[in-house]
Formats: structure tokens, C-alpha cells, sequence
């Protein structure tokens, strides 16, 4: 135990707040903290909208960075990933270390949770052992004393050795004092670490860790962190290990060698493992200083946090309520969405029309064709995700922020741990229901890389709404009204369950591992902040339009390319349709007509135009591609008509039907006028082709924004190339399974 | 440690040597690359051990190099097979346990006892087996089963007890851990229990640790999920929810 009369009460002498201590350029401050302290929020007042958030190099964790300003002083903010501890079990506890030990930041936050605070501490009392100079934020302090802590400040202060700080995030209380202590801490980290306590881990034990600091410090591998590096050798943690020869060589093996015989002699003493024993310590360590620096003013049982769950994870209301909140959050983000969805399409048809007829007659046909197919329908195709995205974050930031997203976890862990997943996975899957984009952008909640990889390759399996409008084709054209409905969940249905198997197929494969174990922090329900919610949106948001949108838009204006080259010069179609079109046009001029003749000799113009469009598309790229396919889709009763509306299809599925319209020379079909391409369709295929078009729409290569996010979030091609190749190879072994047993029957 | 001599060595130390001691004997030398492979440990742990053992001057070790015990080290070596092999015959011959469970027990206790104890039981056991060929004595095989009748009663005893005392929060004696039966997940919603021990031979294991399941920490059940997984429980005034196998790695007592 610290003896507070031995340390010095106030690390640093109140200067006055207009003298900041100058400490030569940019100060760099690290966050530290508990998940759920409300990390986060401090962040955010302390940077306001100076922010940038990227990844750390090699992992999928977010780093965010930002940059303040403190009387004169400028600030660099590091916000590390949230832990509890410091082992070297996650990645997320392993960045946090290696960047407080790499960049030596001149001074940490640790950002504690008030209320919580024994377990909060735990992380504080690792932090102190690391030796960095340490400033604590008691975050929540007006939750804290609602629930009746009655903290004594000062002394717990002087029990650590550390500054400690009240404040309230949400409401910016106590920040400016926060960046006061953290700048004078900064100016001279290393008086404030030799002022700073730790745990004493007891007559047994402690005796080792000097004998080994004193070993590290005796061979120069690193004073300040000495200690460290003693209590982690202990712990037999081999990062440590590895980074203690990497610094000092040869002298760390004997070092090693001797923290081998102290570890296994604590095992011989205590009968248990040397980490669970120092942890035990550490906690003895917080209890006492509690003991001594926290009342409880009130005693009260259940907090309404508590009453809450009562209802919410109650044993008969808690799956019932939670099935409600989902779909509520579904059907609500989806009916505001899809208006706003629809009216980013009536705004590109509108711009795509007024270009081209704006559009000088005859000049740079080619360039017109690269505006008003290409680009506007490239950026198009990148907004329409938008409000979407937007509302769905909002929804998952509000779950989220609440605290109901922990809860819903804990309710569905059983069932997607049977699919070898973690609870947490539902959310993504449900979602991936609208739109397998911002369904992959919210595996982000899922902790372990395993899982989420898991979960982002089989999102697409859940049919998008966007496969919709091809159902919406096929079932009218080929099955009668009472049999639509069981088709459609039928392909709902496969998608789920082929979506489960390939889940537990990847979970024994490329992504074996044992199942993550479900240990995961309840925290009490919160009010969320406006601001809380509209940041975490707008950061995805940025991040998809960013990095997403910029490969959509690249891969939309490749697939315009390739369905407009080459091109079929004149003279060199079949017929000559512009011959045929003067003809038409010279008999509508010829003599006064009715309009009933008109409207004939207008549709005929029509059809001469399409045939003529789908005759240019089956010479280009794109048409030949659909050829060449041919022998390989003709085994699931595809031709070379609907190979080529698959590969046109890429950028967004519902591509699809509008280039049968094409290739039908029926024109761009809308969703309003499909009577016509379904009696083609009927005409040409048997229901059973009609069947595996769906089925193949449903499993087959997503679509490129997918592939783009998956890319993004996965952090590596590799994982989007195998999502493309191996969910087609599967919609490919399917759709000729289906199709081939299914010619047996139907003929 | 191991300066101190003979009498010191750490467990570690003495598995070592008898490792070295045994390949020694069998293939006629040892490799790091064989001690790792037959006390099931890593080829850098061998490695550190080996330097230390050097250090004491108990083997002769340069890296790449045959590995050798010292006189002095085989001594020691020598002493500790031997010991092995006298406390496992006492717990086969004498306590009529099988072959495995000596094994396992002689490891253990050759490290932990007082050599003077130690000595004592050996030769107690030797004294049984000497007498007991000698006339015959049928009083050993009786022992054998006094103690499976004894343990059948106790075990009886013990049950009627709990169930006597009707602990409203033991849900059923789950008897797949029958030195410790009662474990977090066998605790019902309300009920309150002290954390004994965390097994502790995982890594979520000591996440439990860190997160305050630490000795002595009193937790208090609320309640099982809806699905009858994950249980929620309080420790240290949050709440935290674990999943039912996670939870039966947690040994507790009632409060």
C-alpha cells in the first residue's frame, strides 16, 4: 500500500493557467480508458471537430487522432482503443501498449468511469506500472454521486500519486482543468512518474520484481519502464519478452532465464498461475485505496439501470422486445430511406436528362456517353447508399450509445453461437437484409477479427433490397400469383441457410479458431448525446463516401467502358437501322395521319432504335464477355443474354433487369413498365430458369460497393477477392445443382 | 535459486534434470529440441532453463551443442528419479491407487514436501511392503477397502447435507469437477457466491481476472438470458455477462 504521507501531495505547483509551461512544439497526450468510460466524449471535447480517424497500420483498429489547443500550447490527442487491462491477449490491449511505450506520448489520460471504479482503476494500476507520466479523469462524476459515491479526491490523489480530475464529457465539465493538469504533467513527465505509485504486490512477491527491475535497470534495456517489464516477466507474457531482446540482446536471455525461476517459484508458493496472482494483487491494491477514499452515501440496491433490464433481458419479454426494436429499427430505416433513396435516383435521371438534352446535338457523342452514363450514374450510385447508411448508423449509434447493444448480444448469443458466431453478429446479418453495405460497415462492433470476418464474408447471402426488383421480374413472369409468395421466402429461406453453412464451413477452415467466449461488460444504460450520435454517423459516412465511394465510382465508369466499346461504327450494323428509321419518319411526314397511325409509326421508331442498341451492346466488351460465358452458364440454363445482364449487373444487382430491357431491344426498362420484358421472359425460359436467375442473383459475386466495403473493412483485397470468387464458384455449383436435377423433373 | 544447492532446486529445475537424466540414459544424450519435446514446454523456455542450469553449473551447455549433466547435476538428478520412483510405488502398493494417479501424485509431491517427511514416507512404505511379504498380511487389502467403503459414506454424507441445507441457489451437483462441484454456472439468479478460484489455464481465463472475478470477490448472479446462455452477474458493483462454459471455469463457495 502507498504511503500517502511519503509522496509529494501536488506533482506540480499551480502556475498560472496564462504561463503554460512551454514544451517545445506539440505535446502529444494519449486517451487511455476503460470501453464504456465515456472515452469517447472526452475526446471529443478536447478536439472538437479536429479529428482524423484512420487505422492503425496492419489491423482493422480505428485510430483517431486529433489536435487541440490549451492557452497557447498545441496538443496532440492519440485516442487509444478502449481496454480493460494491458495483457497482450487482444490486439486492441497491445496497440494501446506498444504506443505508449513506442511513442512515449508526455502524457497519458486515463479516462475512468467514476461509478465503476474498482474495475476502472484496474487499468490505472497498470498504467502507473508502465511508468508513464499519468493524469486521471474521474469521468461521470455526477453519475458517480447520484448513486451515492462519495469520493475523496485529494486523498485517493495522494494515495496514487497522480493528479486526478472530476469531469462530466457530455456536458464539457471539468476539461479545461483536465487539459491544465495533462499540460503541466506533459512539461515535466519525469518528475510526475517518480511521484507516482503502484501496487506493492506483497512480501512474497514484490521482492522479485525489484530483483528484476533491478536487472532490467543494471543491463540498459529501458529505466522507465523497468518495472514494466519486470511484472510482465513475471506474467510470462511474451511480447514483452521478445521486445525486452530486442532492446538489450544477449542480457535478456539471463534476465529471462532468472524470471523463469521466480515465476515458477510464485507458482509453487501461491498454486496458481504467477498472472492470476498479480492480478489478484492489484485488485487488493484497488480495494484498499477505495476502502480508505470511497463512501457510499446511499444504499440503493437497484439502480434504474437495473429496473430497465428487469423488462428488457427479462427471461419471456427479452427476445419479444428485442425482436420489436429490430424490426422497428429495420422497417423504420428503410420507410425513411427508401424515399430519399428514390428521389437520389429521380435526381440523377433528372440531371442525366437535362445533360443530354442540353447536350450540343452530334458533338463528342462518346464524351456525352461518359457524363451521363458513366459519371452521373457513377456518383449516382454512391449517393444512393447515403440515407441508408446514415439512418441505419443513427439507428445502431442510438442502440449503441444507450447501452442496448450489449443486451443484445447477451440475448442472442445462444443462437449465433450455434452458427460458430458471436452475438453481436445479428445485428450485421439483420441489416444485410436492406443492404449489405452499411450491414459490413457495422461488423465493427464485433471484437475478435475472426468473427467479423466470418460475418462480412456471409452478409451477401442475405438477400439486399436491392435483388428485389429481379424477383419482382421473375416470379410475375414465371410463376402463377399463389406460388410468388413461397418462392420468394424460398430465396429468402436458401439465403439464410446457405449463409449459416458457409458460417460454420469458414469457422473450420480458413477461419479456424475456437469459438470466442462470450465475456462482455454490461454497462448501465445511458441518455445518448445528440452530438455522441451525429459524430459517430457522420464518421461513417465519411468513411464510406471516402473510401468506398471512390472504388464504386472507378468500377462504375470501367462497367459503362466496357458495355460502350468498341463501337459499331456505321454501316458496319447488320441492317441499316438508320435507313429504316428515315423511312418511318418519312411516311409519318408524308401525309396527315391519325393519331392512332402515329402513335403505330412511333412505336415502330421505338423498336427500331432498341434493336439497334441491343445489336451495339452485343458487340461490345461487355456483350462478348456474355458470349464467351456462354458455354460455361449454359449448364444453369443461362444464355448468352442473361450472362451478359449478370456481368452488367456488378455495380449494383438490380442493374440487371434494366439490361435485359437492352438486350431485349425493349429499351431501358423501368420498374413501372416490365409487362413487356416478363412476356419475353415467359416466352424464352422455362420456369426453372426463370428460378435459378434468382438463385443466381442471390448468391453470386455482390455487388461492387460490397466488395469495395469489404475491401475497406477487412483492410485487404484478399478478403473481397475471395467474397467475389467464392460466392459466385458457390452460386455457380448451386444454380447447376438446382438446375440440372430440376430439368429431370420439369423437362 | 539454484546456487543454493541440492536442497533448493525449484520444481522447474528438477523436471529439467530429470528429463536430462532420463534422455541421458535412453538415447545416450539430450538435445534441448528432446527435453522440450518430453516435458511439453517451449524450445525458448528449454532454452532459458538450460542457461540458468548452466549458471548453477549443474549441466554442461553451450547452444548447438549435446547437452550434459555435471557430477553435480547428476547427483541432484539421480536423487530426484529416485524419490519419484520410491513415492509412486508407495502410492500404488501401499494406497492401491492406479498407475497414472501415482505418477501425477509422486510429481507433485516429490517438489512440495519436506525432505525429512518425504524420507519418512518412503521408508513407511517400504516397512508395509517388507512386512506385509513377510506374513502375508491380508490388513492391506483391507485398508484398500475400508477406504472405498469410507469415501462411498462420505460422499453419501455430503450430499444429504446440501441437500438438508436446501442452498436455494444450487441448481444440481454438476460432478464432472469432483474436487470443487459447485462453479459460477451452477448458481441460480439471486444467489450470491465468493469466487475460490479461476482456473486459470486460458486466456479468457485470466480476462476474468482482469475484469475483478479475482479470489474472494463476491458475485452475485442476476440473471440467465433468455436463451438459457449467457448468465449476467455482478462483481464489484457492475454488471458483466459470461457465457455458461466461461462461468464453469469459475470455482465458488457459498457466502
Amino acid at each position: 500500500m502507498a504511503d500517502p504521507d511519503n509522496s509529494r501531495t501536488d506533482p506540480q505547483p499551480a502556475a498560472p493557467d496564462d504561463q503554460a509551461p512551454d514544451t517545445g512544439g506539440k505535446l502529444s497526450v494519449a486517451l487511455a480508458g476503460n470501453p464504456n468510460s465515456g472515452k469517447t466524449t472526452i475526446f471529443n471535447a478536447i478536439t472538437g471537430a479536429r479529428q482524423h480517424v484512420g487505422n492503425y497500420p496492419g489491423v482493422t483498429v480505428e485510430k483517431k487522432e486529433g489536435s487541440a489547443r490549451y492557452h497557447g500550447q498545441s496538443l496532440h490527442v492519440i485516442d487509444l482503443p478502449g481496454t480493460y487491462s494491458l495483457t497482450a491477449y487482444s490486439i486492441e490491449e497491445v496497440i494501446a501498449r506498444n504506443v505508449l511505450i513506442d511513442d512515449s506520448p508526455d502524457v497519458v489520460i486515463d479516462i475512468l468511469d467514476s461509478s465503476n471504479l474498482e474495475r476502472n482503476l484496474y487499468l490505472a494500476t497498470q498504467l502507473l506500472e508502465l511508468g508513464v507520466p499519468l493524469v486521471l479523469a474521474f469521468n461521470m462524476s455526477d453519475v458517480a454521486k447520484t448513486r451515492g459515491f462519495d469520493i475523496n479526491i485529494d486523498y485517493l490523489s495522494r494515495l496514487l500519486g497522480v493528479p486526478i480530475v472530476q469531469t462530466v464529457g457530455h456536458k464539457g465539465r471539468g476539461i479545461r482543468e483536465l487539459l491544465r493538469k495533462a499540460v503541466h504533467v506533459g512539461a515535466d513527465p519525469d518528475s510526475a512518474v517518480d511521484a507516482q505509485r503502484y501496487p506493492d504486490y506483497g512480501h512474497e512477491i514484490e521482492p522479485h520484481v525489484q530483483e528484476l527491475a533491478g536487472l532490467v535497470v543494471e543491463a540498459g534495456c529501458g529505466q522507465r519502464h523497468a518495472r514494466w517489464f519486470a511484472v510482465k516477466m513475471l506474467e510470462n507474457d511474451e511480447q514483452s519478452a521478445k521486445r525486452l531482446h530486442t532492446i538489450c540482446g544477449d542480457q535478456a536471455d539471463a534476465i529471462l532465464a532468472r524470471a523463469t525461476e521466480l515465476r515458477e517459484h510464485i507458482e509453487s508458493i501461491f498454486g496458481d498461475s504467477a498472472e492470476i496472482v498479480l492480478a489478484d494483487r492489484r485488485y487488493g491494491f484497488i480495494s484498499g485505496a477505495c476502502t480508505e477514499s470511497v463512501e457510499m452515501t446511499v444504499d440503493r440496491r437497484h439502480t434504474i439501470s437495473d429496473r430497465i433490464d428487469m423488462v428488457m433481458t427479462n427471461r419471456w419479454l427479452g427476445l419479444p422486445i428485442f425482436a420489436v426494436l429490430m424490426y422497428a429499427m429495420f422497417s423504420l430505416t428503410f420507410a425513411l430511406g427508401n424515399p430519399l433513396v428514390d428521389s437520389i435516383g429521380d435526381g440523377q435521371d433528372w440531371l442525366a436528362g437535362t445533360v443530354s438534352s442540353a447536350w450540343p446535338p452530334l458533338m463528342f457523342p462518346l464524351l456525352k456517353s461518359l457524363v451521363v452514363d458513366g459519371l452521373i450514374k457513377g456518383v449516382g450510385g454512391v449517393l444512393v447508399f447515403v440515407p441508408v447508411i446514415v439512418l441505419l448508423f443513427l439507428a445502431i449509434a442510438f442502440l449503441e450509445d444507450t447501452g442496448y447493444m450489449a443486451r443484445a448480444a447477451f440475448i442472442m448469443d445462444r443462437l449465433m453461437h450455434k452458427l460458430g458466431l458471436h452475438g453481436k453478429s445479428f445485428i450485421p446479418m439483420l441489416i444485410g437484409f436492406g443492404c449489405s453495405v452499411p450491414a459490413i460497415m457495422a461488423t465493427r462492433t464485433l471484437e475478435t477479427r475472426r468473427d467479423r470476418l466470418t460475418t462480412m464474408m456471409v452478409v451477401p447471402l442475405m438477400s439486399c433490397g436491392a435483388r428485389m426488383p429481379i424477383y419482382a421480374i421473375i416470379l410475375p413472369a414465371f410463376f402463377s400469383k399463389s406460388m410468388r409468395a413461397p418462392m420468394l421466402w424460398l430465396i429468402y429461406t436458401i439465403g439464410i441457410l446457405l449463409a449459416i453453412i458457409l458460417a460454420k464451413v469458414l469457422r473450420v477452415t480458413l477461419l479456424r479458431g475456437k469459438r470466442t467466449p462470450f465475456v462482455m461488460e454490461l454497462p448501465p444504460y445511458r441518455m445518448p448525446t445528440l452530438r455522441g450520435l451525429l459524430t459517430h454517423v457522420w464518421e461513417r459516412t465519411w468513411m464510406y463516401l471516402r473510401k468506398a465511394g471512390t472504388i464504386i465510382l472507378a468500377a462504375t465508369i470501367v462497367v459503362w467502358a466496357m458495355s460502350t466499346f468498341p463501337r459499331t461504327e456505321r454501316g458496319h450494323f447488320s441492317k441499316d437501322y438508320d435507313e429504316l428509321a428515315a423511312q418511318v419518319q418519312r411516311t409519318r411526314v408524308a401525309a396527315p395521319i391519325d393519331d392512332a397511325r402515329a402513335a403505330e409509326l412511333d412505336a415502330q421508331m421505338a423498336a427500331i432504335d432498341n434493336e439497334q442498341q441491343a445489336e451495339r451492346l452485343s458487340n461490345t466488351v461487355m456483350g462478348r464477355l456474355g458470349h464467351l460465358l456462354t458455354p460455361v452458364m449454359e449448364p444453369l440454363g443461362f444464355d448468352w443474354k442473361i450472362a451478359t445482364g449478370f456481368v452488367s449487373a456488378l455495380p449494383a444487382k438490380e442493374v440487371f433487369v434494366a439490361q435485359m430491357g437492352v438486350i431485349y431491344a425493349l429499351g431501358e426498362t423501368s420498374e413501372d413498365d416490365t409487362e413487356s420484358l416478363q412476356a419475353q421472359l415467359h416466352a424464352n425460359y422455362t420456369p426453372l430458369v426463370g428460378f435459378c436467375i434468382m438463385l443466381y442473383a442471390l448468391i453470386s459475386a455482390p455487388c461492387i460497393a460490397t466488395l469495395a466495403v469489404t475491401k475497406r473493412e477487412s483492410g485487404s483485397w484478399r478478403w473481397a477477392l475471395l467474397q467475389f470468387f467464392g460466392l459466385t464458384a458457390l452460386a455457380y455449383v448451386v444454380t447447376l445443382g438446382v438446375y440440372q436435377v430440376g430439368r429431370l423433373f420439369v423437362g | 535459486m539454484a546456487k543454493a544447492g541440492k536442497a533448493n532446486l525449484t520444481r522447474a529445475t528438477e523436471d529439467y534434470l530429470e528429463a536430462i537424466l532420463a534422455l541421458e540414459c535412453e538415447v545416450g544424450f539430450a538435445r534441448a529440441r528432446d527435453i522440450a519435446e518430453r516435458l511439453g514446454v517451449g524450445r525458448s523456455a528449454v532454452s532459458n532453463a538450460l542457461h540458468a542450469l548452466a549458471r548453477s553449473a549443474l549441466v554442461d551447455y553451450k547452444p548447438y551443442r549435446m547437452i550434459k549433466l555435471t557430477a553435480k547435476g547428476r547427483q541432484a538428478a539421480v536423487g530426484v528419479r529416485h524419490r519419484h520412483a520410491e513415492l509412486k510405488a508407495f502410492v500404488t502398493d501401499v494406497l492401491g491407487l492406479d498407475e497414472t494417479t501415482a505418477d501425477e501424485a509422486a510429481c507433485r509431491l516429490e517438489h512440495r514436501i519436506d525432505p525429512a517427511v518425504l524420507q519418512r514416507l518412503t521408508d513407511l512404505g517400504a516397512f508395509i511392503l517388507a512386512t506385509r511379504a513377510e506374513d502375508q498380511a491380508p490388513w492391506l487389502d483391507e485398508f484398500v477397502q475400508f477406504c472405498r467403503a469410507r469415501n462411498a459414506a462420505a460422499d453419501a454424507a455430503t450430499e444429504a447435507a446440501a441437500d438438508k441445507r436446501k442452498t436455494p441457489h444450487l441448481e444440481h451437483q454438476d460432478m464432472q469437477n469432483p474436487e470443487d462441484a459447485l462453479t459460477l454456472a451452477d448458481v441460480q439468479p439471486g444467489g450470491t457466491v465468493r469466487v475460490v478460484r479461476v482456473s486459470g489455464a486460458t486466456k479468457t481465463d485470466r480476462r476474468l481476472v482482469d475484469m475483478g472475478l479475482t479470489r474472494n470477490a463476491i458475485v452475485s448472479v442476476v440473471r440467465v438470458a433468455p436463451l438459457g446462455d449467457p448468465v449476467e452477474i455482478r462483481v464489484r458493483g457492475y454488471n458483466l455477462s459470461l457465457g455458461k462454459e466461461q462461468a464453469r471455469g469459475v470455482l465458488v463457495e457459498d457466502v
